[in-house]
């Protein structure tokens, strides 16, 4: 009965990131068309739906691919998803933190760097608060 | 952490792929616990301990 539940919930786990895919093409397109450029919208569907449909058919083959498509609840990929995604963070915060501070030597305060540094700080925060008392 | 892993599914004649999908992990998941690459968590070593009918001490050796 469970394995059925983890096996039904594996398959709507495979499409959601294709799903999201189309959603996002179809909101790109929608914006764009919306500024009159039709060019532009047929790229950024384009982009979004072709990425979509890579990872659909290379999950089977690729590990990353498969990693990409949030394909099947493995924990080592689990895992390298976490790490990747930690990894990437880390990189937007160093990122952050430098134009932040090239913000303020250009005299410049309550940018969008600013609101960046301040919602990952009090995310990270909120965070270490919560899972420390539930791990 | 040192397993025996690689000789046990060997000696059930198993591919990585037959005992990834037993354990419902990636055959490159198998692949990589073979080779010391990945530490299984407590639960996925204890599966494999099972699977092979031994204790987790008989598969995984700690060094040192």
């Amino acid at each position: 009965m469970s394995t059925d539940r983890n096996r039904a919930a594996r398959d709507v786990s495979r499409w959601v990131v294709p799903a999201v895919c189309v959603l996002a093409a179809a909101a790109f397109a929608g914006i764009f068309l919306a500024n009159g450029d039709t060019g532009g919208a047929i790229s950024a569907a384009g982009i979004m739906l072709g990425y979509g449909l890579v990872l659909v058919v290379l999950s089977r083959r690729s590990e990353v691919a498969a990693i990409l498509r949030s394909d099947g609840r493995d924990e080592r990929r689990a895992s390298i998803d976490l790490r990747a995604s930690a990894l990437a963070l880390r990189v937007v915060v160093v990122l952050a933190v430098v134009m932040f501070c090239i913000q303020l030597a250009e005299g410049h305060t309550g940018g969008a760097w600013e609101a960046v540094c301040v919602t990952v700080g009090v995310s990270y925060l909120a965070g270490v608060a919560l899972l420390s008392r539930r791990s | 952490v040192r397993n025996d892993v690689r000789e046990l599914r060997g000696g059930k004649d198993l591919s990585q792929q037959a005992l990834g999908a037993a354990l419902g992990v990636s055959r490159q998941t198998i692949n990589a616990i073979e080779q010391g690459r990945y530490d299984p968590s407590l639960p996925l070593a204890i599966r494999i301990a099972r699977y092979f009918g031994r204790t987790v001490e008989e598969v995984f050796h700690v060094d040192g």
